[in-house]
């Protein structure tokens, strides 16, 4: 019995061109907006984690009213600038 | 005032902040790019529209440029924005210690037939809105733009380039003025009463008479001073048309103010300076370096960061040979010099004879 032979698509769905050159000052403020809101997850999932290390209670509202210490913020900071960073290294590519 | 910032506005704060930290990092290819091409000082031409050409055409094909004035436009354009966010879920909360700081020594003076002159609806800073944005807007500012972000980003090279104490800052330039012992002071363009606050520590024998355009601004004012069991008496007024009386003031100051202006409110202000103090009255002005104190690049940078950071004033007040406004106007003994290493701020002094 000869193996089954498979036929995998060969021809190239068409595609359609979405954006514009122009667009691409919008995509760029649509990508920092995006960072932002990830920063701002990222940064409350680590004062979760900090919070509940410690108590294990009443979470979300310790959450909402917890200024950072100095040695948090110093942690938070580095993650915030390398998040950034990535972001950055990739919009300017390679030269 | 007891607040504390719920977690998704003060994270997106410190993000406002650390793009900013961050996108310093662009700077340094900018400027080997620059070198490469060759344009040093002395290529560099004297005309700042030319020089921005020359400098602006070998930018263009930098990536860390294109993506510097990316990173700065999304800045300019959410960044008030994101503070009324930060602020909007402890609006209520802050209601009442709003209302408790406003009752004190400290008086303010609304003016509802105000109506402010046509260059101070620009939004200065591209902040949405300019400094009546909201009605809690000298709060917004004066808290989470200023002392929250701005006292942590680098600042431009008119400013020194690096974070600062911007308190600091005003101290010393409130330091400068010649005498300790004035009566009656006048600051024009107080905001919410940073250099006001620094004045009524280096003068506390003096009676401090400020005024802003912004009620806004003005409110903050009031609750800060309140705050500080000081009595200052806060007006809504132009700077250049006080309703002071004449030769009632023994010292007229402002601090950043002027390069917010066109180069005629500035003249008009210096001039409204001179009738309202006493003869032997001192004029001080703290404000950013002027270009002619700055490399021709830093020049350019500076120039060109004044007119995409919503700073449409900023050229002409840098290009303006304060002293020679003041001596115009009849003042004497004027001088013009920059404070610490980064000509940072810059003080423009003159006397009354
Ligand atoms: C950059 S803020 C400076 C505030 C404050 N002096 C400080 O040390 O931060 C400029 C302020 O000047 C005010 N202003 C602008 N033009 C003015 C004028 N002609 N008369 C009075 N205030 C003015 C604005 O409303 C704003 O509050």
């Amino acid at each position: 019995m000869t193996a089954p032979k498979l036929h995998p698509a060969q021809a190239k769905p068409r595609r359609r061109k979405t954006l514009h050159p122009e667009d691409v000052d919008k995509v760029g403020e649509a990508l920092l907006t995006l960072t932002k809101e990830l920063w701002v997850v990222k940064d409350r999932q680590m004062l979760l984690e900090h919070i509940l290390k410690r108590h294990q209670i009443d979470v979300a509202a310790e959450i909402e009213n917890l200024v950072p210490d100095a040695a948090l913020e110093a942690r938070l900071k580095i993650e915030r600038e390398a998040l950034i960073r990535k972001l950055m290294t990739d919009l300017v590519g390679e030269s | 005032m007891k607040y504390v910032m719920p977690q998704a506005g003060r994270a997106a704060l410190d993000f406002l902040a650390s793009l900013s930290t961050v996108g310093r990092d662009l700077t340094a290819p900018q400027e080997s790019a620059l070198d490469k091409a060759g344009l040093s000082e002395d290529k560099l031409a004297d005309d700042l529209g030319a020089r921005a050409q020359q400098i602006e055409g070998v930018l263009a094909d930098v990536p860390a440029w294109r993506v510097a004035n990316l990173m700065g436009e999304w800045h300019a354009v959410h960044h008030g924005p994101l503070a009324v966010e930060a602020f909007t879920p402890i609006a209520d909360a802050l209601k009442p210690q709003f209302a408790r700081a406003q009752q004190g020594p400290t008086t303010l003076t609304a003016d509802p037939d105000f109506t402010p002159p046509k260059y101070w609806l620009y939004p200065i800073h591209r902040t949405a809105g300019g400094w009546d944005a909201h009605e809690d807007f000298g709060f917004i500012h004066g808290e989470f733009l200023q002392r929250y972000i701005l006292s942590k980003i680098p600042r431009p090279p008119a400013a020194g380039n690096a974070p600062a104490d911007l308190y600091e800052q005003r101290r010393l330039v409130a330091e400068e003025a010649p005498r300790l012992d004035y009566h009656d002071i006048f600051e024009i363009g107080c905001s919410s009463g940073p250099y006001t606050l620094k004045l009524a520590q280096v003068f506390p024998q003096a009676q401090i008479t400020a005024c802003d355009i912004s009620h806004a601004q003005l409110l903050q004012a009031q609750r800060n001073a309140n705050a500080a069991g000081l009595s200052w008496r806060l007006i809504q007024a132009d700077g250049a048309a006080s309703t002071l009386s004449d030769a009632s003031q023994d010292l007229v100051t402002s601090y950043i103010v002027l390069h917010e202006l066109p180069v005629e409110a500035i003249r008009d202000i210096v001039r409204e300076a001179f009738r309202v103090l006493r003869p032997g009255g001192d004029l001080l002005f703290g404000d950013v370096a002027p270009y002619r104190a700055m490399t021709k690049r830093a020049a350019w940078r500076t120039d060109y960061l004044a007119t995409y950071g919503g700073e449409p004033f900023w050229r002409g007040a840098s290009t303006l040979d304060m002293a020679a406004v003041l001596t115009e106007a009849g003042f004497v003994d004027t001088k013009s010099y920059g404070l610490q290493p980064g000509n940072y701020p810059w003080v423009t002094y003159g006397r009354k004879p």
